[in-house]
């Protein structure tokens, strides 16, 4: 009797310790945890299923471009935006993947801007960016498996990426959130670029890299196998700027490319370079630098691409 | 597989849990497998030499025990130990050997010899290697009887917690052990754990942080000068012992959680009083097996006294050769069998001067000065072992007398040696842990048997206490460089 109670004591005990030990770490965690602009997608991964009806994805473009709160207040839809800065194609499918299957969204957009980068990610750091805010489960652990080039382990346990953080704390990181502020994805600075930006001959095209043409056409087949209408789309930047030894006319050749395979797949394709008249687009004053929308600029692309998505859902 | 890697953060809960759940007559199989795999997770191949090594020395272990007559026990032994230093020799010194061939040809200008071959160091193969050849004298000496089980030896030389870096074990202590049956304690769990957590400690928290200093200065020591050099060296000396114990340590907790006492490999070096005391508490497994299958051999010290300085330059020269294949660490070990032979040769002058001063040895300052003296020394030698080569060792001790800087402690030098202000508060905080922990353990306090006593919520705290310590001040994670385990490349 007594042995059987020391043994009830001891397994007691452990499981104390262990419980311990789980509220401890989870809240070193979470006080450790690189609190970036992508939080965001931490937040709406959160939220209750089918909170959304449109989901936006993509790179940064889309992050500053689009707000679903000006989707909210002049359409009434209720969209989230899930795009983290450099957020590959790879990437942006378990992304789209994870919120099709907890919100079910009628429509989802994808912003385009990184199908020019052959590779799966642009830096770790990056796809920590986006696979940090996933919540455990099988989409993370496929994305992880599927994706991650260096340590994976370190995808896993972000404690090992973190912990390091503990020297430069600051009161932001004790304080808990439960709602992302949107304002953090708004740029409030201007550079003033001339209105001289012309579209390149959409009879001009470039092979799509592999790798994002791949992960786009699971995007494109994940959304008519769950009836999920998709909409591939670009940002408004200065697209005849050279970014990253790449050049925006290689870019927008492979938008042009982009635009027959969405034929052939049957998929919208709204290359929002070729509606800046009709955004009624200022260079002058809408760039918070070449490649980002800043305040004024994603005012005007979410109030016009706003419409465009509610005519979609109404029709 | 490192210690400090997830991989083994999962495999050792696995290889344990397994082990108690299996059923006792195949457990040391099961340690087997575990300890092949461990081993062969750095590279499959150098598991065969690890096998040839078990198989030769099995072999030996028991033709010595049949052989009636000792000169055929000696034949034995005498074989088994000439295949097991040549394969360690061709591994580990042959390059050495041969650049050293070559500086001497050149001098000559002679042709030089240019293998065809690159040589790779196998992991552990020091240790493994010295704790099979420990088992055939033991067999010779009739110490322990032969192990007739082949896989059973086995285990004896490849048992994964203490393979690659010690210690080095004593047949009679781990093949006694593999034999008996042993029982899950939660004590053995909670102390090995324990051992193994102040093994992390030691290893993520100091001796990878000291590193950054250490390597930023003996790395640019043309760029340092003075205390920058003395803090690098100080540190060093703390950096290969929380290296290098905290690998003991962690093979002790491995073992002990599974129910196997390992022995003890470091007793608190640095509080000795002399040089011979430090080595009898640094290394222990090392020093006892040179004192046991060398220096007692050779005659020790029952042949004179010219004998027993020259039998100790032996010892210490191939202890220094055994830690690496260049001459720093010939260097390294022949100054600490210097250090001892001048100890013993100026013992009684020592004593005379001091008494006639009136200095009292026996008092608290008096044994600190000869522990600070004794500190002195050793980190004095550690040059040698730290530094690149015999050149680099030169050009920093003469880096170190060639300028006074004080003002390195308060112009903010300090911070630009590879840690800043936090990191370095960390360093000295954790440092005080360790001198107060080595304290305790100095005067025979038993800490895990005091904190055992102590109530659940106090337990629990200094619990919590290291193991966040280690998870959030360690240096680990996707920016640290896998640190090896400094002990691994010997």
């Amino acid at each position: 009797m007594n042995n059987v109670m020391d043994n009830l004591k001891k397994i007691a005990k452990a499981v104390l310790f262990i419980a311990l030990f789980v509220v401890l770490y989870t809240g070193s965690r979470e006080v450790l945890r690189n609190k970036s602009e992508s939080e965001a997608l931490g937040k709406i991964f959160t939220m209750p299923n089918e909170s959304y009806s449109v989901v936006l994805a993509g790179p940064s473009h889309i992050q500053y471009g689009v707000h679903p709160s000006v989707l909210k207040s002049e359409y009434n839809i209720s969209a989230c935006n899930t795009a983290t800065a450099a957020q590959s194609m790879p990437t942006t499918y378990y992304v789209v993947k994870e919120m099709i299957e907890r919100h079910s969204p009628e429509i989802v957009a994808v912003d385009l801007f990184c199908m020019f980068y052959p590779e799966v990610y642009f830096t770790p750091t990056r796809f920590h960016q986006a696979i940090d805010n996933f919540p455990i489960g099988k989409n993370k652990a496929e994305a992880i498996l599927d994706l991650a080039e260096v340590s994976k382990s370190e995808f896993f346990l972000n404690y090992m990426l973190y912990h390091g953080r503990w020297k430069s704390l600051t009161r932001t990181d004790y304080t808990v959130t439960k709602e992302y502020d949107e304002t953090s994805q708004v740029l409030y600075v201007t550079t003033p670029f001339e209105n001289d930006f012309v579209p390149l001959d959409k009879a001009i095209k470039n092979e799509v890299p592999e790798v994002p043409l791949q992960y786009l056409k699971k995007i494109v087949d994940l959304c008519k196998e769950t009836n999920t209408e998709l909409i591939l789309t670009v940002i408004p930047y200065r697209a005849d700027v050279d970014n990253n030894d790449v050049t925006g006319a290689y870019q927008q050749s492979i938008y042009n490319k982009i635009e027959e395979y969405a034929q052939d797949w049957g998929v919208e394709y709204i290359n929002l370079l070729y509606h800046l008249d009709d955004m009624g687009f200022d260079f002058q004053t809408d760039m918070a630098e070449f490649s980002h929308l800043n305040e004024s600029g994603s005012m005007k692309v979410s109030k016009y691409f706003g419409k465009i998505l509610k005519d979609r859902l109404e029709n | 597989m490192l210690f400090n890697s997830l991989q083994f953060l999962i495999f050792f809960p696995v290889v344990a849990l397994l082990y108690y759940v299996l059923p006792h007559k195949v457990r040391y199989i099961w340690l087997l497998v575990a300890s092949y795999f461990f081993y062969m997770c750095w590279n499959p191949k150098y598991a065969l030499l690890m096998a040839f090594s078990t198989v030769s020395t099995y072999t030996a272990g028991l033709f010595i025990s049949k052989c009636k007559a000792t000169n055929w026990k000696k034949l034995w032994v005498g074989l088994s130990f000439t295949v097991n230093i040549a394969i360690l020799f061709f591994f580990k010194y042959f390059d050495f050997a041969v650049n050293n061939i070559n500086a001497c040809l050149s001098a000559w200008n002679l042709e030089l010899i240019n293998p065809s071959f690159d040589v790779i160091l196998p992991v552990g193969i020091s240790f493994y290697t010295f704790q099979a050849l420990g088992y055939t004298v033991d067999v010779y000496r009739k110490d322990i009887a032969p192990e007739k089980n082949l896989l059973r030896y086995a285990l004896f030389v490849s048992f994964f917690p203490q393979l690659v870096a010690g210690p080095i074990e004593r047949s009679g202590n781990l093949i006694t052990q593999l034999r008996e049956r042993h029982y899950f304690k939660t004590e053995n769990v909670a102390n090995g754990l324990m051992l193994m957590l102040w093994g992390f400690f030691e290893k993520l928290v100091i001796a990878d942080r000291a590193a950054y200093i250490v390597d930023t200065v003996y790395n640019n020591y043309a760029s340092y000068t003075g205390f920058a050099i003395l803090i690098a060296t100080i540190l060093f000396a703390f950096q290969i012992y929380c290296d290098f114990a905290s690998y003991s340590d962690i093979a002790r907790g491995a073992a002990l959680v599974m129910g196997f006492n390992l022995m003890k490999n470091f007793d608190t070096p640095y509080f000795s009083q002399s040089v011979s005391e430090f080595w009898r508490r640094w290394h222990i497994s090392l020093s006892s097996w040179f004192r046991d299958y060398l220096y007692i051999p050779l005659g020790g010290n029952r042949k004179g006294r010219v004998r027993k300085y020259f039998n100790l330059m032996v010892v210490f020269v191939l202890s220094g050769l055994w830690h690496g294949a260049s001459w720093t660490f010939v260097i390294w070990g022949g100054l600490n069998g210097l250090y001892q032979i001048i100890g013993d040769m100026t013992k009684k002058l020592r004593l005379k001067v001091s008494s006639a001063i009136g200095v009292r040895r026996g008092n608290f300052s008096g044994k600190l000065g000869k522990a600070l003296i004794t500190f002195a020394l050793i980190d004095f030698s550690w040059i040698f072992f730290r530094a690149n080569s015999l050149h680099d060792a030169v050009r920093i001790i003469k880096n170190l007398f060639c300028e006074f800087n004080p003002w390195i402690f308060t112009d903010g030098t300090l911070f630009t040696l590879g840690l800043d202000r936090a990191d370095m508060f960390v360093l000295l905080m954790s440092l005080v842990v360790l001198l107060v922990v080595s304290s305790l353990k100095y005067v025979g306090i038993n800490i895990r048997e005091k904190l055992s006593e102590q109530g659940l919520w106090f337990r629990f705290a200094i619990y919590f206490a290291g193991l966040f310590a280690v998870l959030i001040l360690g240096i680990y994670g996707p920016e640290y460089d896998a640190s090896q385990f400094i002990y691994f490349q010997f």
